[in-house]
């Protein structure tokens, strides 16, 4: 019974019809609480005792950092799932949710330097959170252009699920070592996101952007894969009937 | 098995480019090196090994460049398969013998540059003994990203792999430091080791796996 | 294995990214059996002789080949190293003792050639010598991809008096070749 349910997740045509039907209230209701998360963080939540107006940027910033690693955690289940089971769904998810993944690393890379500007007087630092994103983001266009080169979609698609995994093992060891490195020298004095130390009333439009952020990434996430299961099936009756 | 190791071996001692010239390349940017800085002693001293690791990373990263791509366009590796040769024990061979043609030699030039900045005989050893080690670990984890980008001959998969040994730099900073202030190296030397195992029998099954995906 | 039956394909079909190559394709040999893949250009042939060589895997259906047997196969690419010598590649192939091998060697008029680099030699010269690993053979199962391509005619009548020899010590063929190799094999269109 298990198995029958499972089978039929994996169907990209019950994903697609059933992507379809929540993609607008996915989409619209991610919007609206973004955009009001965005104004209260921007406009309304005090002002920060030590940095001033600049800290806003991590209304912007740690949403798209932390989408970005939900995304990369969602790229290694998906292959460790399409590696063992051959669930040729998972297969899509990856490929479409690399250049997203992409996109918002690289989003997350440039707040965060900005950031740093006006708190640390530089664009760049060497420690274990920043050194990490940097490496997801080279490990998200790894991802890329390794599918992009081939012909065969089939066997591209094992190979950028053997890389990912394998990333993904890697990504913790590079944020230990890095940690570990930086303990012989000046340590960061200031931690990026101190969630637990900050202040409610700038916690709450913070949580707002980070899960209405992901939930906007999702919606396009799901557009992805819908897009990618038309490209790939093409050939199928169900698909046929669509158009 | 030690007929494959036979052949192989032969197979690249014959191709002298690929071997010989990664060793020289290493020699050159060693030599190279104090050229570009003042020349005063303890100016050298400071990035001494960084050139030396970073110059040894570098020449093995291009040095695996064909290292699958010349068998699977002759089609050497489809007899592999036809003669049910496993094709994990070639992997392992070749890059085996990679590492003997080139790591080893990289890692005995690594002692003797190592004795001639610092003139002390012991950390000198240990240099040229990690820089084995170690030169074994980069042979695999590049051999892994040539295998990706196998039917492009590209450079691009072992580019994406170096963050994977990001961290394999950081722990020879840290020995490094720990020998010249005379600190306990051990545990960073068992560290290496113990990657390098792990290393070792994962990568050819990881390899061939991915090799076997290409012939498909 | 069923009955005495060494190769047998049931239902094999292929395809690339969701097209199909070829599919439902059917067939069995026995011992001294020979099976003649024909085809136009891009059928499928050199991927159906990979299939059964083991090298590729079909997208349906099943090989059988009995796992002890053993192969050999000649494709397109010619699996000798062009830095290494004629007489090198064979000795890494580890058949240059065998005693038939100067006989062989003298026939195909490689016999001077032994010395030269492969990157030497002609493009005939150069499948003959791949030839080589079949004539030296002591395999159950031949397969050969289109195997006439590049030698004149006396090599070709060699070479197939040679497989005719190899049938009735009960040996097993597949090939692929546009030329008519009169085998009396069984047909398999593509």
């Amino acid at each position: 019974m298990f198995k029958k349910f499972f089978h039929q997740f994996a169907s990209p045509k019950t994903f697609y019809f059933v992507s379809q039907k929540i993609f607008p209230y996915l989409f619209w209701l991610s919007i609206v609480s973004l955009i009001i998360g965005l104004i209260w963080g921007i406009l309304y939540a005090p002002v920060d005792k030590v940095q001033g107006n600049s800290y806003r940027i991590i209304y912007m910033h740690v949403p798209a950092s932390f989408a970005a690693q939900s995304l990369y955690m969602m790229i290694a289940v998906a292959s460790f799932i399409f590696l063992i089971w051959k669930v040729k769904l998972a297969a899509y998810v990856v490929k479409s949710v690399s250049l997203i993944g992409a996109s918002v690393t690289f989003l997350a890379l440039i707040s965060g330097s900005i950031w740093g500007v006006p708190t640390w007087g530089t664009w760049w630092q060497w420690d274990a959170r920043i050194t990490s994103t940097l490496i997801l983001f080279i490990m998200y266009l790894g991802l890329i252009s390794l599918h992009n080169s081939f012909n065969n979609l089939d066997k591209a698609d094992k190979f950028i699920s053997v890389l990912a995994l394998v990333g993904f093992i890697n990504i913790p060891i590079i944020k230990m070592s890095v940690n570990w490195w930086s303990t012989l020298h000046q340590p960061a004095s200031i931690t990026l996101s101190s969630k637990p130390s900050i202040d409610l009333a700038m916690l709450y439009p913070l949580m707002i952007c980070i899960f209405s952020f992901l939930g906007l990434i999702i919606a396009i996430v799901l557009r992805a894969i819908q897009y990618e299961i038309l490209l790939r099936e093409k050939n199928k009756k169900w698909i046929q009937s669509i158009s | 098995m030690k007929g494959l190791l036979q052949i192989e071996l032969f197979k690249l001692f014959k191709k002298i480019r690929s071997w010989l010239g990664p060793v020289l390349i290493f020699t050159l940017i060693i030599i190279a090196y104090p050229l570009t800085v003042e020349y005063s002693t303890s100016e050298l001293a400071k990035s001494f090994y960084s050139i030396l690791w970073l110059g040894a990373l570098m020449t093995i990263m291009f040095s695996t460049e064909d290292i699958f791509l010349e068998d699977y366009l002759d089609g050497t590796m489809d007899q592999y398969i036809v003669n049910n040769i496993s094709l994990p024990l070639i992997v392992f061979i070749k890059i085996f013998v990679y590492w003997l043609l080139i790591g080893v030699p990289i890692g005995i030039l690594s002692f003797i540059f190592a004795i001639v900045f610092t003139s002390n005989f012991e950390s000198s050893l240990l240099i040229g003994l990690i820089s084995l080690v170690v030169n074994y670990i980069y042979f695999a984890v590049f051999s892994f990203g040539n295998s990706l980008s196998l039917n492009k001959g590209s450079l691009l998969s072992s580019l994406v792999c170096l963050p994977l040994v990001l961290p394999i730099l950081i722990t020879l900073g840290k020995f490094i430091t720990a020998l010249e202030y005379a600190l306990n190296f051990y545990s960073y030397i068992i560290l290496l080791l113990g990657v390098l195992s792990i290393i070792i029998t994962i990568i050819p099954f990881l390899i061939s796996f991915i090799l076997k995906a290409h012939l498909d | 294995m069923r009955n005495d039956y060494v190769l047998a394909a049931n239902n094999i079909g292929y395809s690339i990214n969701n097209t199909k190559l070829f599919q439902n394709i059917n067939f069995e040999a026995k011992k001294g059996e020979s099976i003649h893949i024909k085809g136009s250009n891009g059928s499928g042939k050199t991927t159906l002789l990979r299939i059964i060589a083991g090298i590729c895997s079909s997208s349906n259906g099943e090989i059988i080949i009995d796992e002890e047997i053993s192969k050999v196969m000649v494709g397109h690419s010619n699996a000798l190293k062009d830095y290494l010598t004629l007489k090198e590649n064979i000795l890494m192939d580890g058949s240059f003792d065998i005693k038939d091998t100067n006989l062989f060697l003298e026939s195909l008029n490689l016999k001077n050639k032994l010395e030269l680099k492969i990157g030497n030699l002609s493009f005939g010269q150069r499948k003959k010598a791949s030839l080589l690993k079949v004539f030296n053979n002591n395999s159950d199962l031949i397969i050969l991809d289109e195997p006439c391509v590049g030698l004149d005619a006396k090599t070709q009548s060699y070479l197939i008096e040679f497989l005719k020899k190899e049938l009735t010590k009960d040996k097993t063929i597949v090939y692929s070749s546009h030329i008519d190799m009169d085998l009396d094999s069984i047909e398999v269109y593509l």
